[in-house]
């Protein structure tokens, strides 16, 4: 259950949402940036790997 | 030491379980501060009722963007002196970081401002103009670093951006002692203690450490991402080389 809280709520739950959905944001595209990095990087390290089987 | 951690490899086995580490250690802290910042704790009448639930948002934020950028001068300090790449590595992972949680506190300091001091923004006021100044400093560390054409380049640009920049921290926070500001003087760093009530200073700490916890994990896997991007571009460049 929410709290109740006096006349500033809306003041109060901005700063928590502005705050809250910045750093899930950024966490996210953190973690999708890693993962596409960890990717490319196994792509390169197999075509290394196929040029030096050939 | 710094030659320990300079070596790309043991910083990788190192992060592979610190980061996810720092990562749970970060949200139960921060779920713990918010219950109790938002559920438990009793509004304080003389900090404007409710209001000052929004200090477990705002303060972890603007002392991490003091920090980070502290973080962030260290690692150029390092990189500086000694050349060690996993410090630029570190100072080039900070930067962006360190703008999002400068951004958190500007913004989130502007709405608390509005109910407490009738205004989201003063520009002749010290603690808001340097705390714009720090952002402005995260930016131009990422754009001064992206206008070079060579690593070593941007590396040594953004090294003394951040080391001078370094001037403005204890500007920001001494700036409500030296001058006049809407902004109240500090209430936890003191040099008599914490003048704050037990009954919020936990919730503020829990919140504050839960968000560097947090902060350092992302630190980590940023880092993570660009030596793994510096050995892809290495490998890309044997490939053409051999091709």
């Amino acid at each position: 259950m929410l709290p109740d809280f006096d006349k500033n709520a809306a003041y109060i739950w901005a700063v928590y949402a502005i705050g809250a959905s910045a750093i899930l944001l950024t966490a996210l595209i953190v973690i999708l940036k890693a993962k596409a990095s960890k990717a490319a990087l196994a792509k390169a390290e197999a075509r290394i790997r196929e040029e030096d089987g050939k | 030491m710094f030659s320990w951690f300079a070596n790309p490899h043991r910083f990788l086995n190192l992060s592979s379980w610190l980061a996810p580490a720092c990562y749970a250690g970060g949200l139960v802290l921060i779920a713990w501060g918010l219950w109790q910042g938002l559920w438990m704790v009793p509004k304080d009448d003389y900090q404007g009722g409710d209001i000052m639930r929004v200090m477990f948002m705002h303060v972890p934020s603007a002392w991490l963007a003091m920090a980070s950028y502290m973080g962030l001068a260290v690692m150029s300090f390092i990189w500086f002196i000694w050349r060690h790449e996993v410090a630029d590595v570190a100072a080039k992972a900070i930067a962006p970081l360190g703008a999002v949680w400068t951004a958190i506190c500007l913004a989130t300091g502007a709405i608390w401002g509005k109910p407490t001091w009738g205004t989201w923004w003063q520009w002749d006021d010290p603690r808001m103009m340097s705390v714009l100044f720090l952002f402005f400093l995260f930016l131009g560390y990422m754009a001064l670093r992206a206008a070079m054409d060579s690593r070593q380049k941007a590396a040594r640009a953004g090294a003394i951006l951040a080391m001078v920049g370094a001037l403005n921290v204890p500007l920001i926070h001494f700036s409500v002692e030296m001058f006049t500001s809407l902004h109240q003087t500090a209430s936890v760093v003191t040099a008599d203690g914490p003048k704050m009530a037990a009954v919020y200073l936990w919730p503020l700490l829990s919140s504050a450490l839960g968000q560097s916890l947090l902060f350092a994990g992302l630190v980590q896997t940023q880092m993570r991402t660009e030596i793994r991007d510096r050995r892809t571009a290495k490998l890309r460049a044997q490939l053409m080389a051999g091709g």
